[in-house]
């Protein structure tokens, strides 16, 4: 077992770059290294659609890897609970039109209540691990963003005292490992910098670029004849790797299956970078 | 079937499809067939802001921009790269109050990733339709984890002030109800000495008493502001009528995403218009054709690609008749790959959109 690994390891990037295979491969390398990892998945944002019909949740599920998936509303109503210290009353705050409206109005609030049930269940339980598939790079910097943002909004009381306790816990460098995906693409590269960039501006965390699906990273692929696409596609992946090589920590190699539970496979060896 | 004398199209799709870059160049390609275009789009790379020449402090504005493609044409097209904050301006400026740029609550959510990006996106759609100086308004959607993210904006739109004002209003007594000369602070007196205050009490001692204070202020001054939000809930009707709306759903051959392909199908029934095309997007066909592997690593990196698009093909075909194809495109540099994208659009104007059989 690891002795120094992160408690949070948040994996973001783009839609389409590959965050859900390259999440579950993550929790799998971790339990194989004797790290008690979970996937998490923060899609259930809609309040009324079961966790169950989440696609990421099922893939999960199909490849017994083990994943907590929260409910919003039991999120909220478990926190005004514990602080009002009455169950009735807590259920009745979090089913008033009024709460609904906050939440609607709010759009970042369900972020932050994602965010503070799975930190508490990290401080509850020392040997929990959570490989977060965060929603896709706007996305992933509404839910940091929002977590500051409520700092700001609530100035005092529990709620407030809580955010701040949350973000010192997220914020420390030897809890949360901020992972950007990204493709072997000039514009896709860019905007993996320009996110780690901006992230970096709102939450002082060790962030990584990795570049997915890197075709030069395919085994024995220089011995190739290749057609024109994939010639000027390994040019790129050359460009890629003079301009950015050092702000990129690791080139991880396209699968050649089309088939999601090969494809996660087929990325578990490369893992280790990312821990 | 074309593609032509819509005043609305709005490409929608998951993030890394090409949505951005086929929006530009759709409306380039909509220029220079002599329409007047405004492209709007929401948070592009910095590689397409250069070559739109739009600037981060242009953010909001309606830019004009001479010759895109460099080559010493006359064309033009304006564009707008949607800002939150300027966009509640706007909602200030159009029913006379400076409430809303006031309130602290709304002024942190109006923050670039403060959270209303999709509402915003509809609202300015709204107000630049009101112009009435375009032929055509291209809206390039905010990057949603879902495809129908953007779309599902609307209905929350409609919630919030269907159902929650409603009820929040209904709860307190039609008494009440926000005059038009009211001030905030009345508003919240009045909910405080109402029924509602044993809820208010629980809330303040978990959010503090501050915020409850502001958030009631904060809808209060959304409620004066109504009108904005609601008539932006009219232009869905709009959205859905085809004589009006061209929807483009944007997929990438590229991505193992075809599960969201399928669950597309289904949502998008329901949201969108008959004439929805889909763009089938970075398509290597035309690249994989002549390719005559002989080594068994050559020919197995073959078949997966083929059998990639083909898995796309199959299933596109069997849930839409509309589904435009566009090839990949090798150049790097951005401006080479929009000027590429925009002879592709022009290939589908000469021959017509394939149909599926």
């Amino acid at each position: 077992m690891l002795s120094d690994n992160k408690r949070f390891y948040i994996i973001t990037g783009k839609g389409g770059v590959g965050k859900t295979a390259l999440s579950l491969a993550l929790t799998q390398y971790l339990r194989s290294q004797g790290i008690k990892a979970n996937y998490l998945n923060f899609t259930t944002a809609a309040l009324e659609r079961p966790k169950s019909d989440i696609q990421e949740v099922l893939q999960a599920k199909k490849m017994n890897v083990p994943f907590t998936a929260l409910n919003l509303l039991d999120c909220a109503s478990g926190y005004v609970a514990k602080k009002l210290k009455s169950q009735t009353i807590a259920k009745w705050v979090v089913k008033t039109p009024f709460f609904k409206a906050l939440i609607s109005m709010i759009p970042g609030f369900n972020y932050t209540i994602y965010l503070g049930q799975a930190l508490e269940m990290l401080k509850e339980d020392p040997e929990q691990v959570f490989v977060l598939d965060s929603p896709s790079s706007g996305h992933a910097l509404t839910m940091l963003e929002a977590t500051k943002n409520f700092g700001e909004i609530f100035q005092s009381g529990l709620l407030f005292e809580d955010t701040q306790k949350m973000l010192s816990l997220l914020y420390s460098d030897h809890f949360t490992q901020i992972n950007i995906l990204t493709l072997p693409i000039l514009m896709a590269v860019n905007e993996a910098m320009e996110l780690k960039e901006s992230l970096n501006n709102i939450a002082p965390v060790s962030t990584e670029v990795f570049c997915n699906n890197s075709f030069a990273g395919l085994k024995g692929v220089d011995d190739l004849e290749l057609p024109e696409f994939l010639t000027k596609k390994l040019k790129t992946e050359q460009h890629i790797q003079d301009e950015f090589g050092q702000d990129i920590k690791s080139f991880v190699p396209h699968s050649l299956s089309n088939v999601d539970e090969q494809i996660i496979k087929d990325l578990i060896p490369f893992m280790d970078k990312l821990v | 079937m074309n593609l032509e004398n819509r005043p609305f199209e709005i490409f929608s799709g998951t993030g890394g499809v090409g949505k951005t870059t086929l929006a530009a160049s759709r409306a380039i390609h909509l220029a220079q067939e002599g329409s007047s275009v405004l492209l709007i789009t929401i948070d592009p790379a910095k590689r397409l802001k250069e070559v739109l020449s739009i600037k981060d402090e242009d953010a909001g504005k309606v830019v004009s921009i001479k010759d895109p493609l460099g080559d010493g044409s006359s064309l033009a097209l304006d564009v707008e790269l949607m800002n939150p904050e300027e966009t509640i301006k706007r909602v200030a400026n159009q029913t006379e109050s400076d409430d809303i740029l006031n309130n602290r609550i709304l002024k942190i959510l109006g923050r670039p990733y403060g959270g209303l990006n999709e509402i915003l996106a509809i609202i300015e759609l709204q107000l630049n339709i009101a112009k009435n100086k375009y032929d055509v308004i291209v809206l390039d959607t905010p990057p949603g984890g879902h495809f129908l993210d953007f779309l599902e904006s609307v209905d929350k739109i409609r919630a919030f002030f269907d159902q929650n004002f409603v009820e929040i209003f209904t709860y307190l007594g039609k008494k009440t109800l926000p005059s038009e000369g009211g001030r905030g602070k009345r508003f919240m007196t009045k909910i405080v000495s109402s029924g509602v205050k044993k809820l208010l009490d629980y809330l303040s001692k978990v959010t503090g008493a501050s915020f409850v204070e502001e958030f009631l202020e904060a809808v209060y001054v959304l409620y004066q502001s109504k009108g904005v939000f609601l008539n932006a809930l009219n232009l869905q009707k709009e959205l859905q009528d085809e004589n009006k709306t061209t929807w483009f759903l944007v997929t990438s051959v590229e991505q193992n995403k075809i599960k969201e392909a399928m669950e597309l199908s289904e949502g998008a029934k329901a949201l969108m218009n008959k004439k929805t095309w889909v763009i089938l997007n970075k398509c290597l066909s035309d690249q994989l054709k002549d390719w005559e592997p002989s080594q068994d690593l050559e020919k197995r990196v073959k078949a997966s690609f083929v059998e990639r698009e083909q898995k796309h093909e199959e299933i596109l075909t069997a849930k839409f008749k509309n589904i435009l194809r566009f090839s990949e495109v090798l150049k790097m540099q951005p401006l080479s790959h929009v000027e590429e994208l925009v002879s592709q659009w022009k290939n589908y104007k000469l021959n017509g959109v394939q149909k599926n059989g």
